[in-house]
């Protein structure tokens, strides 16, 4: 039985290993799907507009226009769109009205001795900023969605695409889940292109790379992978790159399905890959050496790899001084713990542990629990229950019902449960507090729940040894995690000494020399230093 | 392997579930038994008292403070030992007894000279479920189980009213707060007795005698915990009370027992023999040895107890005119004060050694712990101890006048 056992942990172990030496080595470009074969775009106009009539058919949205150029030579243009996706008076003051005019003058391309029609109306008609010219018919359809105008030229193999894309889109504004009293308000938006700018406007720098590909059968939905070249890792990048490239699915609607796909340990309940709204945040996880993907109509942007310790690290920390941040760190690891083990402790102390209880706390919750008719682990799990409840209601609401819905679940049910005696008032306590202090922790706010009634039942049944036991199992857990290779729970274990300078508590800046170690880990090429005089700084001059 | 996950699962939750052989108790089950007190009954047996709060919501009902009876209940068994008792009081108490929470032991003063205390209490030492914080007292003049009735008209927690008087202990060396973690630690070694303060009626109030008439009478002829006074303490050979000393002694023994003493001293003003001043203490420090004088190998020649103690005051208050900061005056209250108390502690040694022939001080914790040849050749320690010559030495410093700023007319 027990070598059996050994035999599968050693397989899964030399798996592991395996997989990602794989991962690592694997060189650019072996990630590309087998490219299909480039088709060419035929010459005759009429083939071209019956092929994308038949493709977008019953697309009404889908629109040709058809212009003829030049006097003598008469040739078809052919204009191809989305009507909603383009800007008409891109369209119309940069494409259309100078190919129109075009007629009337009297040089033309043939003539002028150009080596083609296209590089000619590239060169001196078209007058949009992005243009390009393609071969390859498959791009076509991906251009028109992306919201180009393609222009085919009768007798040449050659489109050209201008890029007019332009639709509604959300103003970027202060995004709702991190909202900051200091700090820059705005927030990602659900395009792609805007959030690209976003994140370019605070890093100016072309080490700032963003890497396009298309995921989803169905969708076609735009993704980056973002990084800056001369911190992050290569391996990491190559990694993400591979993930994502292996990702078959038909739907990307959001970067959740992404993340999904993509993170280790899937049925793990912890979240090892990051997401926030914030372009500050991301540009500051980028400089310390992660990637960031976004995912065209999502706001969230996800980050990788994603250490434990950033559940508790807010951009705030970093624009508020090192002494109040600090504090907040210390205080967002002690909510943290209340609002895992608060119910626990409660049931263990009340059920068990009777006599480290003071006297006079032990009177006063005898006496509130008298007269009660369920257990105390009923009690909580009840009102937890209740809780998570009010909550959810409170999130799918209509925000006009919000008001009621609040007055019912904190004055019905707190005061009334109580008075009518079917809960203790010590109970509402905890619940106000677990539930009020399971928000501090906004990225392990979702998994708190599930944690919380795993260490309630521990507790029920053994008490402050299955507390802890309990407790040592989440941690063990915690232990074996990676994300992208990178332990988990980094900085604690394992410790770097290093980067606890912005763990429970944050150093000033002149004193954050390096970039975090957990992410370079024990690379010696890694570019760590992020202070010019850093290595100075060492020898007595104090950094700036 | 997919497949016996579950299944393990729910061996590990039936395990739990279905035998009930946990700990699980909720609070509701538990008589929470906040004091205990012990006596000699008439029958010559082991009366224990236990003295069991009763939870009733606290404040709701207007709250005046008045703390009655229905706080607590008492319920009192006769029985061999302690063990017996709590095992007679499954069969008239709804709940079970829980004794992980007594904040208070008291043991009447009949019972403590009958008794070896270490064999009362050893249940207490055992038991799991037993609270070593809890103080302990010897009753004298009134009964425990009067005391378990009483009730406090201060403290909203009966129960309290007595445990705060002795944490009081500190600022008045005239008594000592004993926990049953103390008397646990003495009397482990010969040489090493214990000592416990005394509880009893104020005085000038009488216990009640008379019978009660009602309820309602007898609710009100309970004492008061405002009645009781604890001070003085109770002296204990090999585990048996052998006698007692009153608060001025207490502060004797406690100066040499024990470091950081503080009370008041009064004595004669110099400038006007018929006034008083009063001397407050405000710490003090005592270094117990034992010094081998002679060469003899005989401990009774060789060994003399050896005690200094330092302390020092301030001037608290003062009768009569007169300036007593001077440096003349200073050294004579300092040398009066320093003889006094030498004198207070040589009478209380010598009643340890004459009277009680028990050895309250370690000093034979300190034998034990530096002369161990001299140890090994002595077979009654406490009959050695109290016929060995004492050498005391107290020195008393007054650290200041006391005054805030000094009087208009300088007294």
């Amino acid at each position: 039985m027990l070598r059996k056992l050994y035999r599968t942990l050693n397989y899964l172990r030399i798996k592991k290993a395996d997989h990602y030496t794989s991962n690592r080595n694997a060189g650019p470009g072996s990630n590309q799907k087998p490219k299909r074969a480039a088709e060419k775009i035929s010459s005759n106009i009429d083939r071209i507009k019956g092929r994308l009539e038949g493709e977008f058919q019953n697309c009404s949205d889908f629109a040709l226009r058809e212009i003829v150029i030049g006097s003598r030579s008469k040739r078809r243009v052919l204009l191809a769109y989305l009507k909603g996706m383009v800007n008409k008076d891109e369209l119309n003051g940069h494409i259309v009205q100078p190919l129109l005019q075009e007629i009337r003058s009297p040089g033309y391309a043939d003539e002028a001795g150009y080596r083609s029609v296209s590089d000619y109306l590239q060169e001196h008609i078209i007058t949009t900023c992005e243009l390009e010219q393609k071969n390859d018919f498959s791009e076509i359809t991906g251009a028109i969605f992306a919201g180009d105008t393609v222009i085919f030229i009768e007798g040449e193999n050659t489109a050209l695409v201008a890029g007019t894309g332009d639709w509604a889109e959300r103003s970027i504004d202060e995004p709702d889940t991190e909202t900051v009293v200091r700090g820059p308000r705005e927030g990602f938006i659900e395009s792609l292109g805007t959030n690209v700018t976003l994140l370019r406007r605070k890093i100016k720098n072309p080490n700032l790379k963003f890497e396009k590909m298309v995921l989803g059968k169905q969708t076609r939905t735009e993704i980056c992978i973002c990084y800056m070249h001369n911190i992050a890792d290569p391996n990491l990048v190559q990694m993400v790159r591979n993930r994502l490239a292996s990702i078959d699915t038909d739907t990307i609607l959001e970067s959740g399905y992404l993340e999904e796909f993509i993170q280790d340990d899937p049925v793990s309940l912890f979240p090892k890959i990051g997401n926030s709204e914030k372009p500050d945040k991301v540009a500051a996880k980028l400089l310390e050496g992660r990637v960031a993907i976004l995912c065209d109509g999502s706001p969230f942007v996800l980050t990788a790899p994603f250490l434990f310790i950033e559940s508790f690290q807010a951009s705030e920390d970093y624009y508020s001084g090192f002494y109040s941040a600090s504090i907040l760190r210390t205080l967002r690891f002690i909510s943290f713990f209340i609002s895992l083990a608060l119910p626990g402790l409660y049931v263990a102390f009340i059920t068990f542990h009777q006599e480290i209880i003071p006297y006079s706390l032990l009177l006063s919750l005898s006496a509130s629990r008298e007269g009660v008719p369920i257990s105390p682990f009923l009690e909580v799990a009840s009102m937890g229950l209740t809780f998570e409840i009010l909550r959810e209601a409170g999130v799918r609401l209509p925000r006009a019902v919000g008001q009621a819905v609040s007055i019912v679940g904190a004055l019905v049910l707190g005061e009334s449960a109580v008075r009518a005696g079917f809960i203790s008032n010590p109970i509402v306590i905890i619940t106000a507090l677990t539930a009020i202090s399971s928000f501090v922790v906004t990225p392990l706010a979702g998994i708190l729940p599930v944690l919380r009634i795993f260490l309630l039942i521990c507790s029920n049944v053994l008490g402050l040894l299955g507390l802890t036991l309990g407790m040592a199992f989440i941690l063990i857990h915690l232990c074996s995690l990676q994300s992208f290779t990178y332990p988990y729970l980094a900085t604690f274990a394992p410790m770097h000494a290093s980067d606890l300078q912005d763990s429970l508590i944050r150093v000033p800046f002149w004193r954050m020399n390096k970039r975090p170690k957990s992410l370079t880990q024990d690379n010696p090429g890694a570019n760590r230093t992020r202070m010019a005089n850093a290595t100075k700084s060492k020898n007595g001059s104090a950094g700036e | 392997m997919r497949r016996r996950i579950p299944v393990i699962g729910l061996l590990i939750f039936l395990l739990l579930t279905i035998p009930g052989c946990w700990d699980n108790k909720d609070i509701t089950q538990i008589s929470i038994v906040s004091a205990m007190g012990l006596d000699k009954s008439e029958n010559d047996k082991l009366e224990v008292t236990f003295r069991v709060s009763k939870p009733v919501q606290g404040q709701a009902g207007g709250g005046k403070g008045s703390t009655d009876l229905k706080s607590s209940t008492m319920i009192s068994l006769e029985a061999d030992t302690i063990p017996d008792a709590v095992t007679e009081a499954y069969s008239s108490l709804s709940r079970k007894i829980f004794l992980a929470q007594i904040q208070l032991i008291v043991i009447s003063e009949e019972l403590a000279r009958q008794e070896n205390i270490r064999d009362l209490l050893d249940f207490l030492e055992r038991n799991r479920e037993s609270n070593i914080q809890a103080r302990v007292l010897i009753a004298r003049g009134i009964k425990p189980k009067e005391i378990m009735a009483s009730q406090s008209e201060l403290e909203y927690l009966s129960i309290y009213h007595l445990i705060n008087v002795f944490k009081q202990s500190e600022d008045v060396s005239f008594m000592r707060d004993v926990a049953l973690f103390d008397i646990f630690r003495k009397n482990v070694a010969e040489g090493d007795e214990a000592y416990i303060s005394i509880v009893q009626l104020f005085q000038g109030r009488e216990g009640q005698s008379s019978q009660p008439d009602s309820a309602e009478e007898h609710e009100k002829q309970l004492p008061k915990m405002e009645d009781l006074s604890i001070g003085g303490i109770a002296v204990f050979n090999q585990g048996i009370m052998v006698g007692s000393f009153d608060t001025v002694q207490t502060r004797a023994v406690l100066l040499v027992d024990e470091n950081e003493q503080r009370g008041m001293i009064s004595l004669a003003n110099p400038l006007a023999p018929d006034k008083f001043v009063n001397v407050k203490m405000i710490g003090s420090q005592s270094t117990k040895s034992v010094k081998i004088v002679n060469n003899t190998n005989d401990p009774s020649e060789d060994l003399l107890l050896s005690v200094k103690i330092k302390a020092e005051g301030i001037i608290n208050y003062q009768q009569g005119t007169g300036d007593l900061t001077t440096p003349d005056m200073i050294k004579l209250i300092e040398g009066q004060i320093a003889e006094h108390l030498r004198y207070e502690i040589q009478s209380v040694i010598a009643i340890t050694q004459k009277d009680f022939k028990t050895d309250i001080f370690e000093f034979g914790r300190i034998v034990h712990k530096h002369h161990l040849n001299y140890w090994r050749n002595i077979e009654d320690w406490n009959a050695l101890y109290s016929e060995l010559p004492v050498d005391i030495e107290v020195q008393f410093k007054l650290k200041g006048s006391g005054y805030v700023s000094k009087p208009m007319e300088l007294r």
